[in-house]
Formats: C-alpha cells, structure tokens, sequence
C-alpha cells in the first residue's frame, strides 16, 4: 500500500448498495467492488486477548477506529488470479477519510481508486517510462505481463489532461542505487586523502613556508571539494560541514567571527592576512572537526542527517548552483584567487554523481546524461581557458570575455542538470481537490 | 525597476520607430536619386530636416497621477496606506554632529516632506539662481501618492553628539546577521531611512532629490534601493520575482484593536513616551536568486512557499481567501511543517502576537559578477515590538527550505518616528522635548 489521504475521497461511481464487476486483472483474476461497512484493513482484537503494552496501545487508538468503522467501506476484491497463493486478494478502503491512493504495489496487475472528477492517472514507476490510463467508475487498473517495474507515485488527471493531485510520488530511495555503496565508500577514502592533505597543510604553516602552506590548502580544499560538499552543499555532513568548508556569511561579527572556522578561514589568514599564527590554530580546528567527520559512521547514510544524502545525490545540480552563487561571484573568495580550480572540483563531483545516476535516468530521459557530460566538458574547457601560465586567475580578475564564456557553460550544464530531481522525486502539480 | 523600464522600453520602441521613419527616407530618397526622381513631398520642407511626432512615454498620462495622502496625523503616512507602485528607500548616515544642527535638519526634510506630498508650484528664485526645483515633474508638481516614512537607526541614538542614549526605543539594536544571512556592510545600517513611495518612480526620484538637495550638509545617503509593486497579474496580491504572490496574510490593522496591539507604539507599550504612536521598521535587502528558482519543479516551489503559484491559495484550499487549519494538517500532509507561511505565520494563539505588517517591494538592480540578475525582495516590516514580532518570526525561519534561494544582503532596524500632527510640528520633535 502506498500513499494514504486523509481527507473525503467522494466516489459515486462505487455504489455501496451492491457488489460491482469492475472488469477483469492482467492475470486472469476478476476484479470485483464490494461495499462493506465492516471491512476495513485492520480490526479490533479482543483486548484480553493482548499483551498489556498492545492493550493500551489500542485502548489509545479505540476513538479513531471506531471513527473508521462507523464510515462505508469498500474493498477490491480478486477472484481467481494465477498467483496460487492469493486466490483471494482483498484491497479495502474507506469511502471517505481515508483511502489508499493505489490499491496494489505489485507491477502488474495494478488497481487503485480514484475520487470523482479524475477521470485518469499517471502511474509513475521506478526506472520505467510512466503511464496514463483511464478511470472508470472510481477505479483503475495496469493489466500488463511485461510489466515489471515497481509503481511508486500516481497522479489524478482531470478530463483536460491536467494534474488535479499529486497522491504519492516517487521518491528513489537508497535501495534503488545499488553504486551508491560504492559511493559511499569513496566519500570514505577522500575523507581519509584530505585528513592527509590538511596534515601536510599543518606542517607547512608551522614549518612558516607561506607559499607550501598556500600550496597544500588549495590541494586539500580541491580534494574536499571532489566529494561534492562546497560551502556545505545541501547540509549532508550537517554543520560539520557548514564549519569545515562555509564562509562567514550569516556569522555576527563576520570574518571576526569566533564561529568562522574551516578552509576559508585559513584562506584568509594565509592570503589576506598573511598571519600563520592564527593559519596553525585554524589549521589544527580542521583537523579536528575533520576527525569528528570521519569518526561518525558510515552507514545507510553519510553522516551528519538522516535522508540528506539521498536527496543530495538525486539533486546533482546543487553543486553547481552553489558555485555560480558563491563561486562565480567571487563571494567565496577569501584572497586565494583559487575559484576556477574550485569548479574543476566541483565539475568533477557532479560527474561522478551522474555517472552514479545514468543506470536509473537513461531509461527516463535518453541522451540527457549524454548531454550533461558533453556540457560538463564545456565547462571545463572554459575554465582551464582562463589560466596564465598555468596558474588560476581570480573570478573577479578574468577578462570579461573569458568569464562569461564560463558563466555560460555553468549555466548552459545547469539548465539540463535541473530536470534530473524531477525525473526522480514526485512531479507533477499539486492543486486543490475539486 | 521595472516602470522606469517600461517606460524606457516604449521610449526607446517610439525612438526605434522614429529612427526607422528617419532611415527609411534616405534609402527612399537614395532609391528616388538613383531613379532621378524626388521625394513625394518635395516642395515642402526637407524631409530630412523635418522632426518626426513628438515620443511619448504610454504611461505618461499625468491623469493617471494617484491624489495626495494626507501627511499630518498621529502616525506617518506610507505604513498603513495601500502601497503604491513605485519606491525608494535611501539610507541615510547624518552628518550633522550638534543637536542643533540634527534638529535643523529633521525640520527641513519635514518641511520638504510636506511641500512634495502635497503638491504645488515650487517657489521661483528668478533668473540669478539655478531652479529651486529639478523640474522632473514639470513646473506644478503633483502629489502623486507621495509619501515619506522616516525612520531612526539606533546608530543615531547612540551617537554622543546628540545626547539621545536614553531616548532610544528599547528594543532597537543594528541589526544583527541571522544564521542565513549575508549582510554586506556597505548595505547596512544607517542612521536615517526615508521610504518614499508614490503612484510613478518619478516622483519618487524626484522627491529624494529635492530631499538630498536640501539637506546636503545634515546627512549623507549611505545606500539606496529603488522597488516596484508589480501590478495584479491577473488579480489579488502582486507577484514578486519567484511569481508567487507574496505577503497576503496581513494583520487587520484597520482594527484599531489589532493596531494598538501590533503595530504602534501606545502608551501601554514599554518605550519611551516621545515613540507613542510610532513603529519599528525593518528594512532587508533580500537577493532572490531566480535563475536557480526557476530550475525548480512547481511541486517543490509550492511546497517551499505553501501557496498554490497560480492562485495565491494556500496548499489544501481553492481560494486566495481560503485558510488551511494547521491543527488539523498537524502532520504536515497538505502542507509541510517547513513551508514558509506556515514558520512565519503558524497561526496559533502562542504566536498571534508575533505577527508583523508588511509592505514590501520588489527589486530589480542590474547583475552579479556571474552574470546573474540581481534581483530581489525590499522587505519592509512594521510591529509595535521588533523582538517580540520580526525577531521571533525571523528566528523560526532559520533554516527553511527557501533560504537556497534568497539571501538577506543589507538593511537595517529602524524606529518610525510618530506622525507629524500638523504644520508646526516637525519629525521627531518629542525627542528633543
């Protein structure tokens, strides 16, 4: 069962007189609409014969069952499919305040109910073009042997074609992206390689080499970057990652902000400043809330929030996004001039997630990873353009030419990456029941 | 903004019009001289000489210039009133440094105030003087909906040539950076905000200028924004750049009842006796990042927001007027717990007393160094107490959905003086009593 409402689901097409044939399952099962005032999917044991801890539980619940039985139900019931096991399949719903959004979750056959007014949904599925079929007496159904994609989200159109309610969306979830392990395992051994690098960072600024220093924060700060976390994109590692690699915006005080830690603080210190005393302490504050990062296990997700990674991953365009508003602004510049080399980092990230991602959006969309990399290329072409002599040039120094040509190729990657969340989060376009 | 741009743009089509009118009669008369024949007007004036109609702006009818609002009266005007289409908030830092040089100045910007808002025939100096007026509006100038909301910084309060310390508000501060924000210091603060607002961007400008004019020597204009009301599309509240209609849900402050308790300064409220009948303002320069706005799915917009984009109803209603009972979505099904009216406004009785009057304006100013349009929000608020009213709001906003997509880059707190009660009264006058 998916999607559950939890408001009138009016359904004049199912009468509760009388039991209604709605027509015939994809496995040769009939499919039939059976009114029952009692029926509903869960049912009131005698409390004697619960344990304590469930008596109360239910004694807790009693007021919203009762609610539920006193209103007229309706359950879909299968007669006669192929599967041995459920001769008998019974999908049960109220007629109004509550009602399951899709009946069945198996591929096929598929049924759901539907209110008045929806005359055909759009039935969404995991790695699987979706499809829009017709509503016929509040009741729909995907008889179809080939097949085999799991359903997640269903739409209900109106007779123009126009989405009244998104009932339940597809969400792809972990479990869907088998690579996302060997992602994860990734993120592992870069955290390791940038623990080192800010250890090499530690020795120069103590040994007071300014230029090896400067030189060991920009290989530390690209390897950060390749994970994908500038400026604490999308909140994954939580504030730890805000801490290790955010700027002072929104800090009281600013750069003079006590709470102002991490890369760009040391940038500062190293470049503007030119003080290694306060690059040390920075420096030794990295390694330390580097050390809480890795410290935190890694398990179904990265550490710091439940679910971010999930939602970050699906979303590969936020790196970018966040580049062009703090990196191509020049607004996470804080006198390393380093920008540019930031975006190859950034690039980067965002290819290895699409390259994560291709299996599940080609079948959705062809030829968009294909353009997303032919893009990223772009962006890359155009980025190592503004070196001189083969070192990075300031955003805010570039010839106006040569930013704008990166301007475009960010923006040009960003407009095709922008489809990617809808392609596999829930679509469509909430409005009003009516 | 986008009504100097309009009216840019039709200028400029007139112009290309007249310029194409222009062209075109040497690549006739080019076409005639090569077939040795001439103009068809020729006899009369040359052509080439002669001037083309006169351009004019389509929205130029001085008809269409809104009628005065009244400035005397227990508070000022531009708070309350419906706000006009055109704005500019112009910060000032004063730098007059005696109290009387501080008085002399908020009696000359109440007189200017006065003359603009009402209107009339700027006075004539003769031909030994430059113009008394700019002349923006022509020789009488209308009213237009003028109005001019001033507001004091606490910087100003605490500046010791002025001796004002324990005159201030007790709840203004500078403000401070909130966990989302990126105040940029040259946007920030101040001493004096003006919002003047009015039917056309014209008499704005023109207002401020005089305004500066004269009043060069008390105080100096830190930063200015210019903002527009863009016009109903197709009814209801106006869109702001994310094209949702932004700032429907306004306390009923036309209710004297709701007024005293959550717009003015009364004298039940704890402040000074000079504020009674004045307001905290807060003035923030939100940049709204648009290009990465519309490269997100409708679903996702509206659910940040928790209205309908085409509509303006809240998710769960059919009507812009519709309310969604929060008690009853406690899960956050119809809209989630995180969507920006519902943290700002949970109407709940704990937090009715935290609501706050706004009147905000769009922004339109140029582009970033990525190339992006720099575009956002003037968000201006009114509450009898900025703690208790912006503050609280703004700390249960703290890390909502939206803030990817704006980021609060200057202004300030300000305290809106009472009104001016009439001609012998002057801004801030009880201060100094």
């Amino acid at each position: 069962m998916l999607g559950r409402l939890r408001e009138p689901l009016p359904a004049s097409g199912i009468v509760t007189s009388g039991i209604r044939l709605l027509g015939r399952a994809g496995d040769r099962g009939l499919l039939y609409a059976i009114p029952a005032e009692h029926l509903l999917p869960h049912r009131i044991a005698p409390p004697r014969c619960l344990p304590a801890s469930q008596r109360q539980t239910e004694r807790d619940l009693l007021p919203s069952l009762r609610r539920d039985y006193a209103e007229p139900a309706v359950c879909v019931v299968e007669v006669g499919g192929e599967d041995p096991v459920a001769k008998r399949v019974e999908y049960c719903a109220a007629l109004s305040g509550a009602a399951d959004a899709m009946l069945g979750t198996k591929a096929t056959p598929l049924l759901g109910l539907a209110p008045d007014g929806v005359t055909s949904v759009t039935v969404r599925f995991l790695v699987a073009p979706a499809r829009t079929i017709r509503v016929r007496h509040n009741f729909y159904e995907i008889a179809d042997p080939s097949l085999t994609a799991t359903p997640c989200g269903v739409e209900w159109l109106d007779g123009s074609g126009n989405v009244v309610r998104s009932v339940a969306g597809c969400n792809y979830q972990l479990a869907e992206l088998g690579p996302l392990d060997n992602y994860r395992v990734d993120v592992v051994h870069e955290l390791i390689t940038v623990r080192a690098d800010v250890s090499n960072l530690a020795g120069a600024v103590s040994a007071e080499n300014l230029a090896e220093a400067e030189s060991d924060w920009l290989t530390a700060h690209l390897e950060w970057l390749d994970i994908g976390q500038d400026d604490g994109a999308y909140g994954c590692f939580g504030e730890l990652g805000g801490e290790i690699d955010g700027t002072a915006a929104g800090l009281v005080g600013g750069n003079a902000s006590g709470q102002f830690t991490g890369f760009h603080k040391i940038e500062l210190d190293l470049w503007k400043d030119g003080n290694l005393a306060a690059a040390a302490a920075d420096t030794a504050t990295l390694q330390q809330l580097l050390k809480t990062l890795i410290a935190i296990p890694i398990g179904t997700e990265l550490p710091g929030t439940g679910g971010g990674i999930a939602n970050w991953v699906l979303r590969p365009h936020e790196v970018l996004e966040d580049a062009t508003r703090d990196t191509l602004t020049g607004d996470d510049d804080y006198g390393s001039g380093t920008g540019l080399a930031s975006i190859t980092a950034d690039v980067a990230a965002v290819s290895q997630m699409l390259g994560l991602l291709a299996p599940v959006l080609d079948p959705l969309a062809p030829h968009l990873v294909a353009r997303a990399n032919g893009q990223l290329s772009a962006i890359l072409a155009a980025v190592y353009q503004t070196q001189v002599d083969g070192t990075w040039v300031a955003v805010s120094d570039l010839p106006t030419l040569a930013r704008e040509r990166v301007d475009a190729a960010v923006g040009a990657a960003l407009e095709t990456l922008a489809r990617i969340p809808d392609l596999l989060t829930s679509t469509g376009n909430i409005a009003p029941l009516t | 903004m986008s009504l100097d741009r309009r009216e840019f743009l039709s200028r400029t089509g007139a112009a290309a019009v007249g310029v194409a009118g222009v062209l075109g009669a040497p690549g006739i008369a080019d076409a005639e001289a090569k077939r040795g024949g001439k103009h068809p007007s020729a006899g009369a004036t040359d052509p080439l000489l002669a001037d083309g109609a006169l351009q004019t702006a389509v929205v130029s009818d001085p008809s269409a210039r809104l009628p005065a609002v009244p400035f005397h009266g227990p508070h000022q005007a531009g708070i309350t009133s419906a706000p006009p289409p055109a704005a500019c908030f112009a910060v000032f830092n004063v730098t007059a440094d005696t109290p009387g040089a501080l008085i002399g100045t908020l009696q000359t910007l109440t007189e200017r105030a006065r003359f603009l808002t009402h209107g009339g025939v700027p006075v004539q100096l003769g031909t030994v003087s430059p113009p008394s007026d700019s002349g923006t509006l022509g020789p009488d100038i209308p009213p237009d909906g003028l109005t001019v909301t001033v507001g004091l910084g606490a910087s100003l309060f605490e500046n010791p040539a002025f001796g004002l310390a324990d005159q201030k508000p007790n709840r203004l501060t500078q403000m401070t950076s909130f966990p989302n924000d990126n105040l940029q210091p040259d946007i920030t603060g101040g001493d004096i905000l003006l919002q003047i607002c009015a039917g056309q961007p014209d008499t704005a400008i023109h207002a401020l200028r005089d305004i500066a004019k004269h009043t060069r020597a008390g105080m100096q204009i830190a930063y200015r924004m210019d903002g527009f009301q863009a016009p109903q599309r197709p009814n209801g509240v106006p869109r702001n750049h994310f094209g949702h209609m932004d700032g429907i849900a306004n306390p009923n402050v036309a209710d004297p009842y709701v007024a005293d308790r959550l717009l003015w300064v009364t004298d039940k409220t704890d402040e000074p006796a000079w504020a009674r009948g004045g307001t905290y303002h807060v003035f923030r320069i939100i940049r709204m990042f648009i290009e990465f706005w519309d490269r997100v799915s409708l679903y996702e917009q509206q659910t940040m927001i928790g209205r309908y984009r085409a509509s303006g109803a809240m998710l769960g209603t059919k009507s812009i007027t519709d309310v969604l009972d929060f008690a009853k979505d406690s899960q956050g099904k119809v809209m989630p717990l995180t969507a920006h009216i519902r943290l700002s406004n949970p109407r709940t009785k704990a937090t009715e007393n935290s609501r706050i009057f706004r009147r905000g304006y769009n922004y339109d100013n140029g582009i970033d160094l990525a190339g992006n349009l720099n575009m956002g929000l003037l968000f201006n608020c009114f509450q009898q107490d900025l703690v208790r009213q912006f503050v609280a709001n703004q700390t249960r906003l703290i890390g909502e959905p939206m803030v990817d997509y704006i980021s609060p880059i200057g202004g300030g707190y300000f305290f809106a003086v009472p009104g001016v009660r009439d001609s012998s009264d002057w801004y801030g006058r009880r201060l100094f009593e």
